[in-house]
């Protein structure tokens, strides 16, 4: 049988691996470890490295010559002798060095948690019971007569009574989540029959927003006959009949009690296939089976609905025939857009910047670099020539068009100029532009033609016949500036009646940004009067209720994620504006991680989209921003989510659900199976970090990351946060890595086309600005600390900023109202989840005791990123890691400059290790750490003896798991792992007993023992970090109590809506006749512009200046010419130092002569005068000895619009 | 107990309610809503062992139980105290006497105290900032409903806003919906509850200078000669939140104040 084994069976599996695809493979215990020995031989005779591995028993690892993932040679750590010392010290207090051996005992290794044990939050759902009768007043019989619906509601019911599964599909104006629960209620009232209704949404707000609504039908407050039941409110009693919840939420309840007690479940959009709605699907099927009066109702928005019937293998759908006639909108694509605003001759302000000269061009290394790649370029025009530069725009984020320092030439016309066709071809499909004009003014077109080289013209023909659409190609790039245009379009022509206009956009982040671009249009007074509504996942309920208490007769503007898909809302919309993309978060299992992707919607997506428009209303228009081609390519439906996400929490969710299926064999049963190679990677890495253990069973950790509202890795960061006591700074890190990043480094295409000349420029500030902020701690999740309290200290002495500075102080205040948002919703999952108690050693307070330390943030970060490490090897001057074949330094990260080959960047690196933030092959953000830290807080927390190994000269390895491998002095190996065991006992010590609150109290020892080695380890880093050579850390200050402006977008919106002014100002209205003031058709805003001095900064003149001095210098003279057609504006004028401060409107309210401050910044006069002279205006003086004066309206106009577009980067002094 | 017609039972967050199905008349209700004779329980740690149910039913063999309100943490356990009151408020200092007893009786250690009804907030707006009290004022009126507010400028430009609520849960909700949004107030805000030993109940004075403000908040006069103002009672709109009772703003020395007591 051995000999079976050593001759037959271990050559032939080695065969097969070097035939194989795989460039590295484990073969596990099968083998006994006698004959590892032979293993290794057969493998080096075939020219294979071997590495001896020890992950749950020790095993081989075979890899081929190119492998990537090899480390030849372990990587070394020691340490000082102070750090010693300090250890010793630390360990003598805990008691822990006279045990020599390693402790084994049975909770030191990752436990099986009892399910049962964790606890659902909340009261358990009310008992069942038949409604009281009640007496329905005309309201509510009208309301319920107004559902399109109510003809067919006995058939509805009828069904219900027939079937236990009812599919009801309709569009969004039936507002199916708010009648469905109101009928089958009514019916049971009716009937005497026990109720408990169930709602399901898709997001919390929307569950809130469906429960006021159903509470306003009752005419009662929320938490009588309908309740609400979400992670952080809940609002129930005994009376509660209707309970609105999430699908998340309600799994989550379930994992104790099984549908008791429960009548309906009614589960909106389930066509959306939200992977929590997908679970509870087959829940539901399973509690079917065991509860035989149990009815669910599905609603959803499309055409066939057999799927779910089928799913469930019983009920019927019901698809209404049209409720109400509808009158089909007008749908433009792409084409169709641009010709329209072309024949419309739209004039966009802005001019000012448009000739901004370009002398911000040759100043830095990478425009040097990047002409050097061009002149090359043009001299050999060869394949090789090319590379360089066809790599920088690939993997350097430098524009496709860039532009020749001093010739102007951009690669397209150089490509023109070497007749090279194939060139030409691939510039074009990058997106470059042939119409930029270099210094002789000739461009791509004119060349080609010059040099009379048909294949070339043919080229470059079908291009321009194809069209201008670069931008929009792609669904990753939206076009603001064309979005901006349509709003040029729809709110200035008079062949586009005025009405409510819906724009659906794929992120926060292009919300804000648009919400930004609209308001410093409209500002100028170029756009006729909106308001701006925002909806969004990640909003307050008040988003909601400012939209739909809105004024009836202000235009709105609504900025909308998907969301307003599942919202129904009392709002007709005359146009929608549909971006057509969306940002999907795609696991991708070739590189192990997930990413975010940019995708065009499917064409039922657009269907619903285009629903959204008033029904009723005849000349609706819908835009959709991509091209006829595109939209014929789409599919029809949507794929669901279940299938693309990382699993990671899915999984354990399903494993809370049903603790004695394996996952996969769960998952393969919902309604949507995701792929097995998902839900195996996602079960490896919840392995991986002892979510579960190694028979697939929950552990406490993955109790505990149930409840925690993001990623399981983020999740276990936070875990080591509050363990190491510095759980502000791990939030902070962990709620910018779900949001946007502020200070991302933009592609062209992300650039107004007003500034994407600057690109180059603008990047390179930008990459400043974060090196700036990692202050040398080779770090950008430092970055996201210090932007954060940058943006804290900033709004600590202020009100929330009610005027505009530029646009990316607008973005930053909106991303960073979603972080706090977000950061609060995580602390309030953390209490709930009862790892931040009230009371004893585990408060806040006690848990941010080293908050202001980063070497232990670093070392938190450590631990939670496993197993995102990488490690620097020195002689392949390449980074390698346990998963990706190839890591790229991504240009955002601070570890490399622009065009920085790795190994320059790598002379650099203080450590080789690196823990980080993946897209794709792409390290999007790192942070280099000690090996220390890695030794310390990396791989299972249980270390075996067989991790172990003697190496020469009294040094022992450790193979730390499958990949990472150190080897260290023995004295050093002792030290850390016994302080690893220290750490780890506490760390499984909490995860299982953290619940049980008076374990913890001021007295217990648990915490005290915690507190004495987090006090040790921090000194230790701090001590290594300096010794290995980084910088001094710049303090991080750690704020008790978080001021924050909650809703900074919300309030922002509303001080600059006209709906607001119509209030100030009701007693002007009365007065006036209203047709008048409304009459905004002719969009003729006269503006006047006068200038006054100050001696002042802005603040303190705004600050100081009273009603009665604005009214002496001012209102006498603008008083007068007021008028709803002519604004005033009063721009402010610094003397001795020359320069513009702010701008503002003036205007009577409540007879009361007041200043609104629109925009605030810095211009100096000499850009004015420049600016007069380029657009030909003449010359204003402002130095006249009055305080006040009246200004040209063109300069005024000048100088607004100076104001309106000014660029953060650009500008900067 | 009887959840079916005599009691009802709520769950709002970190507070589960036990309340009396019976309609009361209004001076009544109002008494009770104000805090009359409102007890408050105090239980020994481990809390989890501590039964909101039990208790009711408990207490409720006393005589007719107007509500009790029971603070839970996230996983409705007890978080250490709730707060009882009765229909009949007489019933304060029988409770006192008979109950811990009862408890005891069934092994539950809860000590029975008068509630302290804390009902007053003091917020502190600082100098510097050119947020005048009567800007405080209309502020907070956009922010939640109180019921009177008293201002004392205890350093130049220093203010101290003392809000009073109809009850101690009204001024918990509105404490942590100021702390929220504490930054309208200006940099320095800050806000606090006002013990019951630093009550400032006995100076509702009006001075001599103080003008009337009519219900726009404007004075009649200008408001420039003095920085004091009293306000009548805001007459309420219809559809308006404001609930406000006669609103008072004085504006002295504290230390004059303290005189006083």
């Amino acid at each position: 049988m051995n000999e079976i084994i050593q001759d037959k069976f271990i050559p032939q599996q080695l065969l097969y691996f070097v035939a194989g695809r795989r460039c590295c493979q484990e073969f596990p215990c099968t083998f006994r470890s006698t004959e590892h020995d032979i293993f290794q031989q057969y493998a080096r005779s075939l020219g294979l490295l071997t590495q001896r591995m020890f992950s749950n028993g020790e095993m081989i690892k075979v890899f081929k010559r190119t492998c990537r993932h090899y480390l030849e040679e372990p990587k070394i750590m020691t340490f000082s002798p102070a750090t010693a010392i300090n250890i010793l010290t630390m360990l003598g207090r805990t008691t822990n060095l006279g045990k020599d051996e390693l402790r084994l005992s049975s909770d030191f290794i990752p436990q099986r948690a009892c399910v049962a044990e964790i606890m659902v939050p909340h009261l358990p759902f009310p008992t069942i019971k038949p409604p009281t009768q009640r007496i329905k007043d005309d309201t509510q019989r009208n309301l319920l007569k107004q559902f399109p619906g109510y003809s067919f509601m006995d058939t509805v019911m009828q069904m219900l009574y027939k079937q236990r599964v009812v599919v009801f599909s309709a569009d969004l104006s039936w507002d199916k989540s708010v009648y469905m629960p109101l009928l089958i209620f009514e019916d049971c009232e009716a009937k005497k029959t026990n109720a408990k209704i169930i709602c399901i949404e898709k997001e919390n707000v929307l569950a809130l927003h469906n429960s006021k609504r159903l509470a306003h039908y009752f005419a009662e407050d929320l938490g009588e006959t309908v309740g609400i039941q979400l992670p952080h409110s809940s609002n129930i009693s005994s009376e509660t009949h209707i309970i609105c919840s999430t699908a998340q939420y309600v799994l989550r309840s379930l994992t104790k009690q099984k549908c008791l007690n429960i009548s309906h479940f009614i589960v909106n959009d389930v066509d959306l296939h939200d992977p929590y709605i997908d679970v509870l699907l087959s829940e539901l099927r399973i509690a079917l089976t065991q509860h035989q009066n149990l009815r669910v109702v599905l609603l959803c928005q499309m055409a066939d609905a057999r799927k779910f019937t089928e799913f469930f293998e019983e009920g019927t759908e019901f698809i209404p025939k049209e409720g109400a006639p509808k009158t089909a909108p007008s749908i433009s694509y792409l084409g169709d857009i641009h010709s329209r605003i072309s024949v419309a001759g739209i004039h966009k302000g802005q001019d000012i910047y448009k000739e901004t000269p370009e002398v911000y061009r040759t100043k830095t290394p990478r425009n040097e670099q990047m002409d050097k790649c061009l002149e090359a370029y043009e001299e050999f025009g060869s394949d090789l020539s090319i590379r360089p530069f066809l790599y920088a725009v690939n993997y350097d984020l430098v524009p496709v068009n860039y532009r020749h320092s001093t010739t102007g030439k951009t690669a397209v016309i150089i490509a023109a100029q070497h007749n090279n066709p194939s060139h030409l071809r691939v510039l074009l499909y990058m997106g470059a532009d042939p119409y930029v004009a270099d210094e002789q003014l000739q461009n791509a077109i004119t060349v080609a033609a010059s040099m009379e080289k048909n294949e070339c013209i043919d080229i470059l023909n079908s291009f321009s016949l194809r069209g201008n659409a670069i931008k929009s190609a792609k669904p990753e790039f939206v076009d603001y500036d064309l979005i901006i245009d349509l709003f040029y379009l729809l709110r200035t022509k008079p062949e586009y009646p005025s009405g409510n206009i819906l724009v659906i956009l794929p992120t926060y982040y292009h919300i804000v940004k648009l919400n930004y671009m609209l308001l410093s249009h409209y500002m100028c007074g170029k756009l006729q009067e909106f308001s701006i509504f925002l909806l969004h996942e990640n909003m307050g309920v008040e988003y909601i209720d400012e939209l739909v208490n809105a004024r009836q007769d202000t235009d709105k503007v609504v900025l909308a994620t998907d969301i307003v898909e599942s919202l129904p809302l009392q709002v007709s919309f005359k146009y929608v504006i549909d971006t057509a993309c969306k940002q999907y978060f795609v696991y991708n299992c070739s590189n192990y991680c997930a990413e975010h992707r940019y995708e065009w919607v499917a064409k039922d997506c657009l269907l619903r989209r285009e629903s959204l428009l008033d029904g009723a209303a005849s000349d609706t228009q819908c835009f959709r921003l991509l091209s006829k081609t595109t939209f014929n390519m789409l599919t029809e439906s949507s794929p669901a989510q279940l299938q693309r996400i990382q699993l990671d929490k899915i999984c354990l969710t399903v494993k809370a659900l049903s603790p004695h299926k394996i996952i996969s064999e769960y998952l393969g049963q919902t309604i949507s199976p995701p792929p097995v190679i998902n839900v195996h990677h996602a079960v490896q890495l919840l392995k991986k970090i002892e979510a579960l253990n190694e028979v697939e069973e929950l552990t406490w950790l993955g109790c505990r990351l149930l409840d925690i509202p993001v990623p399981c890795q983020l999740g276990r960061m936070l875990i080591y946060g509050i363990l190491l006591q510095c759980i502000d700074p791990v939030l902070t890190i962990v709620t910018s890595l779900s949001t946007a990043d502020p200070l991302s480094i933009p592609f062209t295409e992300d650039i107004d086309s007003l500034w994407d000349r600057f690109t180059i420029y603008i990047q390179n500030l930008i990459k400043n600005e974060r090196g700036r902020l990692a202050d040398n701690q080779f770090s950008d999740h430092f970055i996201f600390l210090r932007l954060f309290q940058d943006w804290q200290n900033s709004q600590k002495s202020k009100m929330p900023i009610l005027y505009f500075t530029n646009e990316y102080d607008f973005i930053l205040n909106g991303l960073m109202e979603q972080l706090s948002f977000i950061r609060s919703n995580i602390v309030s999952s953390l209490r709930a989840a009862n790892l931040i108690h009230f009371r004893g050693t585990m408060t806040m307070k006690n848990l941010n005791v080293l908050s202001g330390n980063w070497h232990v943030v670093k070392a938190a970060l450590t631990g939670g990123m496993y197993p995102n490490i990488c490690v620097l090897d020195v002689n392949k001057s390449c980074l390698k890691s346990a998963y990706s074949e190839r890591m790229h330094l991504h240009p955002n990260t601070v570890l490399r400059d622009f065009l920085e080959p790795f190994s320059s960047s790598a002379l650099n690196f203080r450590s080789p290790w690196v823990v980080c933030t993946k897209q794709r092959n792409y390290i999007l953000y790192a942070t280099m750490v000690l090996p220390m830290a890695v030794a310390m807080f990396a791989g299972p927390s249980r270390i075996r003896n067989s991790q172990i190994s003697p190496s020469q000269n009294d040094n022992v390895n450790i193979y730390i798991d499958e990949w990472l491998w150190m080897v260290m002095p023995k004295t050093v190996a002792e030290l850390v792992i016994k302080t690893r065991q220290c750490f780890y006992d506490g760390y499984h010590e909490f995860l299982k007993h953290c619940s049980d609150q008076d374990k913890w109290n001021a007295d217990s020892l648990l915490m005290v023992n915690q507190g004495l080695i987090n006090e040790t380890l921090a000194k230790v880093f701090e001590n290594e970090d300096l010794a290995v050579g980084f910088s001094k850390t710049p303090n991080i200050h750690y704020h008790p109590i978080v001021k924050l402006p909650t809703t900074y977008l919300l309030t922002v919106n509303r001080h600059f809506s006209w709906n607001q002014e119509i209030e100030d100002s009701k007693d002007i209205l009365v007065k006036r006749p209203l047709s008048s003031y409304f009459d905004v058709h002719s969009h003729f805003i006269e503006r006047q512009f006068f200038v006054l001095h100050t001696k002042e900064t802005c603040e303190d003149f705004y600050k100081s200046s009273s009603t009665p001095f604005i009214e002496s210098v001012l209102g006498k003279f603008a008083r007068p010419i007021e008028s709803p057609n002519r604004h005033i504006f009063v721009i402010l004028y610094k003397k001795n130092e020359d320069e513009m401060l702010s701008i503002s409107r003036a205007k009577t309210i409540n007879g009361v002569f007041t200043l609104k401050e629109y925009f605030r910044n810095v211009i100096p006069v000499y850009e004015i005068i420049e600016a007069c002279r380029s657009i030909s205006v003449s010359m204003p003086n402002f130095d006249g000895r009055l305080i006040c004066s009246l200004i040209d309206k063109r300069v005024g106009n000048l100088i607004m619009d100076l104001f309106a577009f000014r660029h953060h980067w650009i500008h900067k002094r | 107990m009887d959840f079916q017609t005599k009691y009802s039972k709520r769950h709002l967050n970190g507070t589960i309610y036990i309340a009396t199905r019976r309609v009361l008349e209004e001076k009544l209700r109002s008494e009770l809503e104000s805090g009359a004779g409102e007890l408050y329980l105090r239980f020994k740690a481990p809390f989890a062992a501590y039964d909101i149910e039990k208790i009711a039913q408990l207490a409720g063999e006393l005589g007719e139980i107007y509500v009790i309100r029971f603070k839970v943490d996230f996983r409705n356990e007890s978080r250490g105290y709730a707060f009882l009151q009765y229909i009949d408020a007489s019933l304060q200092a029988k409770a006192m006497e008979v109950l811990k007893q009862r408890f005891r009786d069934i092994s539950l250690d809860i000590n029975i105290l008068p509630s302290r009804n804390l009902r007053e907030l003091v917020m502190i707006t600082s100098a510097g900032t050119c947020l005048t009290p009567l800007k405080v004022y209309q502020q907070m009126l956009k922010l939640c409903s109180f019921n009177s507010v008293r201002v004392y400028e205890y350093r130049p430009n220093t203010y101290m806003h003392v809000f009073s609520y109809v009850n101690n849960e009204a001024a918990t909700l509105a404490i942590r919906h100021i702390r929220t949004n504490i930054l309208l107030f200006g940099s320095a805000a800050h806000v606090s509850w006002l013990r019951t030993n630093q009550t400032l109940d006995h100076d509702d004075f009006v001075t001599e200078c103080c003008q009337q403000l009519d219900s726009q908040m404007k004075p009649e006069s200008n408001a420039e000669s003095c920085s004091c103002f009293t306000f009548s009672r805001p007459q309420v709109e219809e559809g308006q939140q404001f609930q406000g009772n006669a609103t008072t703003c004085g504006i002295m020395q504290l230390n004059e104040c303290k005189e006083e007591l």
